[in-house]
């Protein structure tokens, strides 16, 4: 494994773990009001999936092709 | 060395937001049976909201010991508290400075058709800070969605006689303790059931 492909491989776990965190929490947060955004801020939950989506997408394209 | 980092880090991230669960579940179900809260006048919090009607009330200033504080301009003024879950009692203490010579008062909405609040006195203080505590119980005050006003009034008052430095909130309920401990986790899960649906 090449240090591209760890920072990739790590940038997309975060991005799916932040993104099924976020939807989990948000779940939550509609059940019952206050469980979660009265510790947490749902704007750090919505970055976090955001950034590391972003940095997964570029660094899929600059992945060489495995064709 | 990578593959083992990866999977060390794929497992962290797993961790974490179940660690982050059952934070926040500790914090919701509080074993202890209270909840404290401070509303500085300077940060927002979540389970009290500010002092409002805005136009009711000064903007935040510091005074000498770099405390905030808030005065009234004009009255009723009101504020929200916001428990997450379900309590029985709140014990509301309040930091105020009374510079007039009638008492002001603090109170909890108890009937919003005749919009009547129970008042409880916070005597005069002669210009100094002050702390009163008063008990609500939330069974007799009247919620709004998911919060509840309470209120103060100080119809002799003139601008900028009455100030409030803090508001700290302490909700009560029974404590969780091994006994019983299950059958009031589910009374908390149908109460808020019943709230949903």
């Amino acid at each position: 494994m090449t240090a591209k492909d760890f920072s990739y491989k790590v940038s997309k776990d975060i991005f799916v773990v932040s993104s099924i965190t976020l939807a989990v929490f948000g779940g939550l947060e509609w059940f019952e009001p206050g469980f979660v955004s009265y510790y947490i801020s749902f704007n750090w939950l919505l970055i976090i999936p955001v950034i590391f989506g972003t940095v997964t997408v570029i660094l899929d394209k600059n992945k060489p092709s495995e064709k | 060395m990578l593959p083992a980092l990866h999977k060390i880090i794929r497992t962290a991230l797993i961790i974490f937001p179940i660690f982050v669960f059952g934070w926040l579940g500790y914090k919701e179900i509080a074993p202890s049976g209270k909840v404290a809260v401070v509303y500085d006048m300077q940060r927002e919090m979540p389970f009290i909201s500010k002092l409002y009607p805005k136009d009711r009330v000064s903007e935040s200033y510091q005074d000498v010991d770099g405390d905030f504080y808030r005065t009234f301009l004009s009255e009723p003024v009101y504020f929200d508290l916001k428990p997450s879950g379900q309590f029985e009692k709140v014990a509301v203490t309040v930091k105020y400075k009374n510079g007039g010579a009638a008492p002001v008062k603090m109170g909890g909405l108890i009937n919003k058709t005749a919009w009547a609040f129970d008042w409880r006195d916070l005597p005069p203080t002669g210009g100094k800070w002050q702390n009163r505590t008063e008990f609500f119980d939330f069974s007799e005050l009247i919620p709004e969605g998911n919060k509840y006003r309470l209120g103060f009034s100080a119809s002799e008052m003139q601008a900028d006689q009455v100030a409030i430095g803090e508001v700290k909130a302490l909700f009560v309920r029974p404590e969780l303790n091994g006994k019983g401990t299950a059958n009031k986790l589910l009374e908390g899960f149908v109460w808020r059931m019943n709230k949903i649906f």
